[in-house]
């Protein structure tokens, strides 16, 4: 498995892709997602096509890519702090994949955590266990992904496979004592919402002890104009957007082995 | 619930309604003026009053529990012929079907108007005198859109609280026997004395009209209730009948009586004077003894507090405000704008919420209409989280109301009009957004609009108005002299102090009218300092009294227009102050590269400091300008409070330098231009943070659009409770949400040039929705559906 790591070693600068304030899906109350640019895998669903590559990109007049350093992104993060104050809110840090530039991210959730601002990260895991480590220990809030349990499938729909995405869940789940520790199930219609992909993905997770909660989250096709704009192809632009109903019956499956919540 | 069979049938009577347009009130007052000819005019003013609750059309219409009405009919516009007559021989034949507010009028009414009412009041009534006396400078900064000034010469003023706790303890039996009493006292040969008759004597009128006037529609209940086969509906004629012979007369006893002693004083300062914003203000606490008291003896339910409430509301709502058709342009939509508050804190300055606080929202959610004005005051220190909660649950219904005031804010907006602070923490919510103090203070809140996009205008074009070519300020020269950032600034601020200027002599000029041909006998009896100093509160006898109120519109218009040519030509130096100008005059044609660098250049609304650091600096200077100016009342105050007045006053306005092209609307309140806060609603709540809110005594007004997801399920009312007291915790007095929900949307698929500037956030970043692909659009619209809470 060859994974891109960070390109500034200290962590000093990171690419970002956007900063997105008041958002509501990325952790407790009012947060400011730093998304950071770059992904070793490439989940055909992936909705955020522009974050994968760690390049700088331009497509007509739309540049995306943001070389910015701790205390820039500090500056960005602070401004929302009276929110934070009544929300309970704070940074969380995004992608692409926040732990491919692990330093950064740390430094990053370290200035946050100085600073008394809750912080999260969204990951995929896919990374070494040393990276995913660094960071922890300034976390408040780990969202994991867990797309898939075949590794075959995997690697056939995201890229790589996921036995060492599977070890870093379960070694997560060992330091989450303190941390509120959420595994997110992007459910996409044909591809991993059969009764055997839900049932497998609950029994492991049924054995996280720290775990909070399972979190399927519905497919959508809300990337598709940023596709267009790429010129690049779309390949899920057929599948249909599970309906409230389907989402129902994902949920009671995987309820069966351990706890689930819509957030 | 039962109650709300009688609520909807009510509701439903109410939208059929067609707006008629009344002139008996006039024919009316008219005969009583024409009676007392010669004597002084508050006299004749309380003649006609009473003679206008004698012989006025009176109705109770099917399932009502609270009765009355200002007009002939429900829903009517009334005219007030001492005040603006002329409107009417202007408008008589299209003030049926023009495009504002049309009201109906027929064959009978034209002939009553002709013949009973249009020729006594010629050159005499307030707007034919305001129109004589008019100074010409300030003709013309209004002719050519840079200020908009003749709102308090075409309709009464009204933006005050009447003293409802008074009203209600007293009756008006007790305040007539205080005026008996104060008369009784005065000696016509002490200087002074012979005024204060004139005075009382009217008052004494006025209480005979309003008592007459109740008793007229106890009359009819009784009769209606005789004739009534169904023996449950006789039951409730008879309550009425019994309840208008006690109220308003009397002190109320009960809470029925108390809500129908408030609506019958309602409808009668409304007769008195059209006028808008007569508010309610603290119902929650006025009524509240009433209220608790009936609860307590078994009385009422409380799903009949919320019945007799939502009647309430209901018969508010009938109250349709009549203007002249540009006057209506500016706040369309027949708005009365009568707030109503709920929260806040109490004379001990400790948390004053109770359960009506509750059942007022209640009121609004069940109703559903846009009067009345239901805002809350929140303390975000004593006010419990159920309360905020219950507002929230109001909000995202759709409504936009509650609106939410940040009650130290309206606190010190009314110490910084003289109110102590024992007073300023009884503050009420006024109109729109402004802010009053019941029974107590004086004020016009609204007397002219101050075009804030047209200063910027002014200072680009030496003082010509690019609309008429003609020069309607003074000459600041050519603007490619300007040599720093300040030269410019420098300018505008000139055409400041020259607007201020103009319209300060306009207000002088309207206090003058005010005080001679508009005496308010029936609104003076509920402020106690008007009866005990024998001065009517047209001429400044109420406790407090306050310098006219201007609304200044086009606040981001403004300061991005500072912002573009600071940055653009001064600091950045991307563009010459002479291309500026061309480009401006040249409404941009032609120079569409140079408007793309005004609309990159950076934007009020998204918590940028390079514009942000501007607003606190401009404001604070406008308002010092207005503070130095006396007036009989108090110095000048000011507010931002454009209700639609930011189109009309636009059309007025060249292209700007922020990016805007020429007769286009300017922007409402104090938000962010349309379509150019990409950052979300906390960057713009910071933004919005550094006006100087509590200086604007006549209040700020935000509206916030917000997108559905926030609001969704539970963890919605918690964000949008946190959001608030973020707003709160930032400062800023005022907001009312919209929430973008799916008809929002449907609508901008269907109408997508009306809708180009409506925002909406797509994976993880926000995106004009117009611009998006049908697929995406219509997955956003699904998404309002899940987790929805209708």
């Amino acid at each position: 498995m060859e994974l891109v790591t960070s390109k500034s070693p200290s962590g000093k600068v990171g690419m970002a892709l956007r900063f997105e304030r008041s958002s509501i899906h990325d952790g407790d109350g009012f947060r400011t997602v730093v998304f950071l640019k770059g992904c070793p895998l490439r989940c055909l669903w992936c909705s955020t096509p522009e974050s994968q590559s760690f390049a700088v990109e331009t497509y007509g007049d739309k540049t995306y890519g943001l070389p910015i350093d701790v205390e820039g992104a500090m500056a960005e993060v602070r401004k929302d702090s009276v929110f934070y104050f009544h929300s309970g809110g704070g940074l969380t840090v995004s992608g692409g994949e926040p732990l491919a530039q692990a330093e950064f991210t740390r430094n990053l959730l370290k200035s946050a955590q100085n600073e008394s601002i809750n912080t999260a990260i969204e990951t995929s895991l896919a990374a070494p266990f040393s990276k995913v480590e660094m960071v922890m220990p300034y976390l408040d809030i780990v969202y994991a992904d867990l797309k898939l349990m075949d590794p075959h499938k995997h690697e056939k729909y995201c890229g790589i496979d996921n036995r060492a995405i599977l070890g870093n869940l379960t070694k997560v789940d060992a330091l989450a004592k303190n941390v509120k520790f959420v595994v997110r199930a992007p459910i996409v219609p044909g591809l991993n919402d059969g009764a055997e992909d839900l049932r497998s993905l609950g029994q492991f997770c049924a054995k996280l002890k720290n775990l909070d909660h399972v979190q399927p989250l519905p497919y959508h096709r809300l990337g598709l104009d940023t596709y267009r704009k790429m010129g690049k192809n779309y390949p899920l632009a057929h599948v249909p957007v599970p309906g409230a109903e389907n989402m129902e019956a994902y949920q009671a499956i995987l309820r069966e082995y351990v706890k689930v919540s819509a957030h | 619930m039962k109650y709300l069979k009688r609520i909807n049938a009510l509701r439903e009577q109410y939208l059929n309604t067609r707006v008629d347009m009344d002139v008996y009130n006039a024919k009316y007052l008219t005969e009583g003026f024409m009676e007392t000819e010669g004597q002084p005019i508050i006299i004749q003013k309380a003649t006609g009053y009473l003679n206008q609750c004698r012989k006025k059309r009176i109705y109770i219409l099917d399932n009502e529990l609270l009765v009355g009405g200002a007009g002939f009919k429900p829903r009517c516009g009334i005219l007030c012929p001492d005040s603006s007559c002329s409107i009417l021989d202007r408008e008589l034949d299209t003030i049926s079907d023009r495009k504002f507010d049309p009201f109906y009028l027929d064959d009978e009414g034209k002939k009553v108007f002709k013949r009973d009412v249009s020729e006594y009041w010629k050159n005499k009534c307030v707007l034919d005198r305001w129109r004589a006396l008019a100074p010409r400078d300030m003709e013309t900064l209004r002719d050519s859109g840079m200020i908009y000034i003749d709102r308090k010469a075409v309709r009464g003023y009204g933006e005050t609280t009447p003293g409802w706790e008074h009203l209600l303890a007293k009756g008006i039996s007790g305040i007539r026997h205080e005026v008996e009493e104060a008369l009784s006292k005065l000696d016509d040969s002490r200087v002074g004395d012979l005024e204060k008759m004139f005075f009382y004597k009217s008052e004494l009128l006025v209480c005979e009209g309003i008592v007459t006037l109740a008793n007229r529609h106890a009359d009819l209940a009784s009769e209606m209730a005789a004739q009534c086969g169904d023996p449950v509906r006789r039951a409730e004629l008879e309550k009425i009948a019994q309840v208008c012979r006690r109220v308003p007369e009397f002190p109320a006893t009960s809470f029925y009586e108390a809500v129908q002693s408030v609506l019958f004083y309602e409808y009668a300062i409304y007769m008195e004077q059209n006028a808008s914003s007569y508010n309610l203000g603290r119902i929650d606490q006025y009524l509240y003894p009433y209220y608790k008291a009936d609860l307590d003896k078994g009385v009422i339910s409380k799903d009949d507090a919320q019945e007799l409430l939502d009647c309430l509301w209901i018969k508010v709502a009938e109250l349709s405000l009549f203007q002249d058709e540009v006057t209506a342009q500016y706040a369309a939509g027949y708005c009365i704008t009568v707030q109503v508050t709920a929260g806040g804190i109490n004379r001990f300055g400790n948390d004053a919420v109770n359960e009506l606080s509750y059942q007022v929202i209640q009121a609004t959610m069940d109703v559903q209409l846009k009067e009345p004005n239901l805002s809350v005051r929140y303390n975000i220190s004593k006010n419990p989280d159920s309360f905020l909660k219950k507002a929230v649950e109001s909000i995202r219904m759709g409504l936009t109301m509650p609106a939410v005031y940040h009650d130290d804010a309206g606190i010190r907006m009314l110490l910084n009009k003289g109110v102590p602070l024992s007073e300023a923490w009884d503050w009420a919510p006024c109109g729109c957004v402004e802010t009053t103090l019941s029974g107590r203070m004086k004020q016009y809140t609204d007397m002219a609009d101050m075009n804030m996009g047209g200063l910027i205008d002014m200072a680009l074009n030496d003082g010509i108005s690019r609309k008429t070519g003609k020069r309607v300020s003074v000459p600041t020269g050519d603007p490619a002299n300007f040599k720093t950032f300040e030269d410019f600034y420098e300018a505008v601020k000139t055409h400041a102090r020259y607007f201020v200027d103009v319209i300060t002599s306009g207000n002088q000029l309207l206090d003058y009218l005010s005080m001679n041909y508009r005496p308010v006998p029936a609104l003076s009896l509920t402020y106690p300092d008007c009866v005990e100093k024998g001065l009517d509160y047209s001429l400044g006898g109420a406790k407090y009294n306050c310098g006219g109120g201007v609304i200044t519109v086009g606040q981001a218009d403004i300061i991005n227009s500072l912002a573009a040519v600071k940055y653009l030509v001064f600091e950045e130096k991307k563009v010459s102050m002479a291309d500026l100008r061309d480009a401006l005059a040249a409404n941009f044609e032609g120079y569409e590269e140079i408007q793309k660098l005004c609309l990159e250049a950076p934007k009020y609304g998204n918590d940028d400091e390079r514009v942000d650091s501007l607003v606190g600096e401009i404001y604070t200077y406008v308002i010092d300008q207005f503070e130095k100016y006396d007036t009989k009342f108090g110095k000048m105050t000011t507010g931002m409070l454009p209700v639609s007045g930011n189109t009309p006053i636009g059309a007025w306005v060249g292209a700007l330098p922020s990016g805007r092209k020429a007769w286009t609307p300017l922007t409402d309140g104090i938000g962010a231009t349309g379509g150019t806060d990409v950052k979300g609603p906390t960057a713009l709540l910071k933004s919005v943070s550094h006006v100087p809110h509590a200086r604007y005594t006549q209040g700020t007004q935000l509206n916030l659009k917000l997108e559905p997801g926030i609001l969704a399920g539970e963890r919605g009312l918690t964000h949008m409770m946190n959001l608030i007291k973020s707003m709160c915790t930032l400062d800023v007095y005022h907001a009312q949400f919209n929430v973008v929900d799916k008809k929002t949307l449907l609508e901008a698929q269907k109408h997508p040039e009306a809708n180009r500037h409506l925002l909406i956030r797509v994976a993880g970043y926000t995106a004009f929705f117009v611009e998006l692909g049908k697929e995406v659009q219509d997955e956003i619209i699904g998404r309002t559906e899940i987790g929805a809470w209708n």
